[in-house]
C-alpha cells in the first residue's frame, strides 16, 4: 500500500473535502487501481437491453404523437367547417376606433407615470425630526458666527500671506472662496423644513383628506367615513365611463353660491 | 375650504387633550340629563350665530376626523340657511352611559327664513349622537357629536342586524353604532363603531363585487385605492384572516382575508395612523371591516377591538343557497333582474335592454343602478337618485343643475344641433314626469378612450331622479340603446 492510501476516499477526493491536485497525481497508482483482467470480468454486466427499447419507445412515441396531432388536425378542420359563418364573425375582433392607438398610448403612458410615482414614493425620505432641525440651525448660528470672525480677519489682513496668530488662513495664498452660497442654500433648506414642519401640524384629518377629494356637489363629501372616497374610487376604476352614479349633495344643490 | 386652516388649527389646540390613547374609566361621575340640556341651548345658540370653527372649538374632540366632517357640515348649513338661521334641539334619546362619557342622542330642528312669498320659514331636521364629559373643573365639555340618519334600519341595543345582508356586529361595550346613509357610504349599507372616548373607529359596509374575486385581492383593491389618495400610505401584504366566531368551523365557500396600511407619518407621536382592511366574502356578499386609528390606540384597546370582531358573524351559513346575493338587493334596492329586463318594485320601474346585452345590479350611493354591457363595449345605465337630504323634491332645474355640473366634471358637452330638437328640451311625459333626452358629446379635452358620443335620457318625478345613460359601439347599437330607453316606465 502506498502513501496514497492513507486516509484517501473513493473517487481520489482527499479528506477534507479538498480535490487532488493535478501535480501529486500518481500515474502508477492509478494503474494500479484499474481493475485487472479477471476484476474487468467480475464486473456486472450493462443493462442491454436499455437502449435499444428506449430507442424504440421514442420512435413509437414520436410516430404515436404525429398520428394523434393529425387526428386533433382533422378533427378541428371538420369542427371549423360546422360552424356556421356568423358565428365566427360574432368572436371577430371589432374594428378599432380611430383614436384607439392615442388612447392605447395615454393610458399606458399614464399607468408607467402612475406605477413609477408609486415606486418612488416607497423610498421618500423621512421627515427630519425637531432634534435634526435644531440642530441644523445652531450649526447654522455657529456658522454665521465663524464667518463674522473669518471676515474680520481678512479685513485685519489686507495682503495676502500676512496671518493673524490665531486664525490661519484657509487660502493658503490663493483667493478665499466665499462659503455664502452653500450657506444660503442650506438655511433656506432648513427654513423650508421648518416650515414644512409647522404646517404638518395643522394638516387635516384624514376623513377630511379623503372627503376633500370628493367633489363639493356629492353627498360623501361629508362622510364621516374613509371608505366611502375608496369605494368612490374604485367605482371609478372598474367602470371608467359611468356617470352619474355619486348622489348628489342636497346642501350644494339648494345653495346657489360657492360651498366647499 | 375657507374655514378649514383656522378650525383645524383650533382642533390641533384640543388635540393634546385627545383621549384617544388613554383607556377610560368607568368611575368617573356621570353628568345629568339636564346639564346636558344646557349645553346643548348653548351650541344651539352658536350654531345659529356661529359657524364651523367657532361650533367645533366648544369640543374637546376624542375623534378629530369626525370632528373635522361635524364642522364642515355646519359651515355647509350655514352657507345655505343665511344669517337669519335658528336651531331648537332636544334630547330624543339617552343619556347613555359610556366609560368616562354620557351619549345623547339629539333631534335638531334648523329654520331658516323662505322666499319672499313663502307664508313658512324652511325647515331642516337633523339627527345626531354627542358625548360629554365633564372635565377637571367639573364643566360639561362635549367631545364628539356626529350626525346621523333620521330613520336606523338594522340596529337594535348598539348592535347592528341586517338578515337580508346575513351578518350582524356590534353589542360590545364601549362602542356606539352610528348608521350611514347608504347616499354617504356608497354601500348597500354601512354603518361605523366608535370606541367612545377613543379615537378608534370600526366601519362595516356591505357590498356586492361587480367582479368576483378573492378576498384578498378585494383587500389588496381597496388598500391601493386608498393608497392611490394617500401618497405616504405603505400597504403590506394581504394575509389569510377569519373572523373569530368563524374560525373553529368555516363555513364552506368562506373567503375572507385583511391588510394592513400604514400612514407613519401621521400622528407619529402615537406610532401613525393605520387602518386596517378586513374583508369577507361569502354567497355573492362582500363585508368590509374597516378598523382605523393610530397604532398606540389600537394596541391601548386591543381587547376592546377583539371584542367587537367576535361578536361579527354570519347569519347563515348554506353558501349553496343561490338567492343569498339577490335577497340584499330586493330588500334594499327593490331590484329584479329577468333576461335583459329590469324591475324595481320599491319605486314601480321597469326596464328592458338591448336584446343579448349582460345586466348586471351595481351598488352604490344611487336608489338603484344597473348596467348593460354588450359584447362589443356597448354600454348602458339606469339610475334612480332619490331626493337628497335637505331637500323636498326634485324638479326640473334641480336635476339640470346636477346634471350640467357632472357632465362638466367629465368634460361632457350636449350635442349643440341636437340640443334644438324637441326631444333635447323638457316635456311633460304621460306619467306626469319632465323628460328629457340629450346627446353628449367629449369636449375638447377628450377623456381617454371615451366614447365620442352618449345619449342621456332623463325623467324627473318628485320623489326621484331616473337616469338612462349609455353609448353604441356601433350605429345600430346606438339605435338599440335608444329603442331601450324608450321602454322606461314607472307605475
Amino acid at each position: 500500500m502506498s502513501h496514497h492510501d492513507d486516509g484517501q476516499l473513493p473517487g481520489g477526493q482527499q479528506p477534507g473535502g479538498q480535490q487532488p491536485n493535478d501535480e501529486h497525481f500518481d500515474e502508477v497508482d492509478a494503474v494500479r487501481r484499474f481493475p485487472s483482467e479477471d476484476e474487468w470480468l467480475d464486473l456486472p454486466a450493462p443493462d442491454e437491453a436499455s437502449p435499444s427499447s428506449e430507442q424504440t419507445s421514442f420512435a413509437d412515441r414520436v410516430m404515436r404523437a404525429r398520428e394523434e396531432e393529425q387526428e386533433l388536425d382533422a378533427e378541428l378542420q371538420k369542427l371549423d367547417a360546422a360552424l356556421p359563418n356568423d358565428v365566427l364573425q360574432h368572436f371577430a375582433a371589432p374594428t378599432p376606433s380611430t383614436d384607439f392607438v392615442d388612447a392605447t398610448v395615454d393610458v399606458v403612458m399614464n399607468d408607467r407615470r402612475q406605477r413609477w410615482q408609486e415606486m418612488l414614493s416607497r423610498y421618500v425620505a423621512p421627515e427630519p425630526s425637531p432634534a435634526f432641525v435644531s440642530r441644523t440651525l445652531d450649526a447654522l448660528k455657529d456658522g454665521d458666527a465663524g464667518q463674522t470672525r473669518e471676515a474680520a480677519a481678512r479685513v485685519a489682513q489686507p495682503t495676502a500671506g500676512n496671518q493673524v496668530q490665531g486664525h490661519p488662513s484657509h487660502s493658503n495664498g490663493h483667493p478665499s472662496r466665499s462659503n455664502w452660497p452653500v450657506f444660503t442654500l442650506v438655511a433656506a433648506a432648513a427654513a423650508a423644513i421648518f416650515w414644512l414642519l409647522l404646517t404638518d401640524a395643522a394638516t387635516p384629518p384624514l376623513e377630511l383628506r379623503m372627503a376633500d377629494q370628493a367633489s363639493p356637489a356629492v353627498a360623501y363629501r361629508t362622510s364621516s367615513s374613509p371608505m366611502s372616497a375608496i369605494l368612490a374610487r374604485v367605482a371609478h376604476d372598474e367602470e371608467p365611463f359611468a356617470l352619474f352614479d355619486e348622489p348628489a349633495d342636497g346642501i350644494w344643490l339648494s345653495t346657489t353660491g360657492e360651498i366647499r | 375650504m375657507r374655514f378649514a386652516p383656522i378650525m383645524l388649527a383650533a382642533l390641533a389646540t384640543t388635540a393634546s387633550a385627545q383621549s384617544g390613547n388613554t383607556p377610560a374609566k368607568a368611575t368617573t361621575p356621570q353628568v345629568t340629563k339636564q346639564a346636558i340640556e344646557q349645553l346643548i341651548a348653548k351650541l344651539d345658540r352658536e350654531f345659529s350665530t356661529g359657524d364651523g370653527k367657532s361650533y367645533t372649538a366648544w369640543f374637546s374632540p376624542d375623534h378629530l376626523g369626525s370632528l373635522a366632517i361635524l364642522g364642515r357640515h355646519i359651515q355647509r348649513l350655514g352657507t345655505m340657511t343665511g344669517t337669519k338661521r335658528t336651531r331648537s334641539s332636544k334630547i330624543i334619546g339617552g343619556p347613555m352611559q359610556y366609560p368616562d362619557r354620557t351619549v345623547v342622542r339629539i333631534q335638531h330642528v334648523i329654520e331658516w327664513p323662505g322666499q319672499a312669498a313663502a307664508k313658512q320659514p324652511n325647515r331642516l331636521i337633523e339627527h345626531s349622537y354627542m358625548a360629554v364629559h365633564l372635565d377637571a373643573a367639573g364643566k360639561v365639555v362635549p367631545t364628539f357629536a356626529i350626525e346621523m340618519p333620521p330613520k336606523m334600519n338594522c340596529v337594535a341595543e348598539r348592535k347592528f342586524r341586517c338578515p337580508p345582508c346575513n351578518y350582524e356586529i356590534g353589542g360590545v361595550d364601549g362602542f356606539l353604532c352610528v348608521p350611514l346613509r347608504r347616499e354617504q357610504s356608497l354601500a348597500l349599507e354601512a354603518a361605523s363603531f366608535y370606541l367612545i372616548g377613543t379615537n378608534v373607529v370600526c366601519d362595516i359596509h356591505v357590498l356586492i363585487p361587480a367582479k368576483p374575486k378573492t378576498a384578498k385581492a378585494s383587500a389588496l383593491t381597496l388598500a391601493s385605492a386608498f393608497a392611490k389618495m394617500e401618497p405616504n400610505a405603505k400597504v403590506g401584504v394581504a394575509t389569510d384572516w377569519t373572523p373569530p366566531m368563524h374560525k373553529e368551523s368555516p363555513p364552506l365557500g368562506l373567503d375572507s382575508a385583511r391588510v394592513v396600511v400604514d400612514l407613519p407619518q401621521e400622528q407619529a407621536d402615537a406610532g401613525g395612523m393605520r387602518t386596517i382592511f378586513h374583508v369577507v366574502q361569502f354567497g355573492g356578499l362582500q363585508h368590509i371591516l374597516l378598523v382605523r386609528s393610530t397604532v398606540a390606540s389600537l394596541h391601548n384597546h386591543k381587547a376592546s377591538i377583539e371584542s367587537l370582531f367576535k361578536s361579527y358573524m354570519l347569519l347563515e351559513v348554506d353558501c349553496e343557497e343561490a338567492e343569498l346575493a339577490t335577497r340584499p338587493l330586493r330588500h334594499h334596492t327593490g331590484c329584479k333582474i329577468e333576461g335583459s329586463t329590469y324591475t324595481n318594485d320599491r319605486y314601480g320601474i321597469e326596464l328592458t335592454g338591448p336584446k343579448g346585452w349582460d345586466a348586471v345590479p351595481r351598488i352604490g350611493g344611487s336608489a338603484f343602478r344597473v348596467h348593460w354591457m354588450a359584447p362589443n363595449g356597448s354600454q348602458m345605465w339606469l339610475l334612480g337618485h332619490r331626493v337628497p337630504s335637505g331637500m323636498d323634491a326634485w324638479t326640473p332645474k334641480l336635476a339640470d343643475r346636477w346634471l350640467n355640473h357632472q357632465c362638466k366634471s367629465k368634460k361632457l358637452e350636449p350635442d349643440a344641433t341636437h340640443a334644438k330638437s324637441k326631444e333635447a328640451k323638457w316635456h311633460e311625459g304621460k306619467d306626469n314626469s319632465w323628460q328629457r333626452t340629450c346627446t353628449l358629446t367629449p369636449g375638447t379635452d377628450k377623456q381617454p378612450g371615451a366614447p365620442p358620443r352618449r345619449i342621456m335620457h332623463v325623467q324627473v318625478y318628485d320623489d326621484l331622479l331616473v337616469i338612462v345613460d349609455g353609448f353604441g359601439a356601433t350605429l345600430q347599437d346606438e339605435t338599440l340603446l335608444r329603442h331601450a330607453l324608450r321602454t322606461l316606465k314607472r307605475q
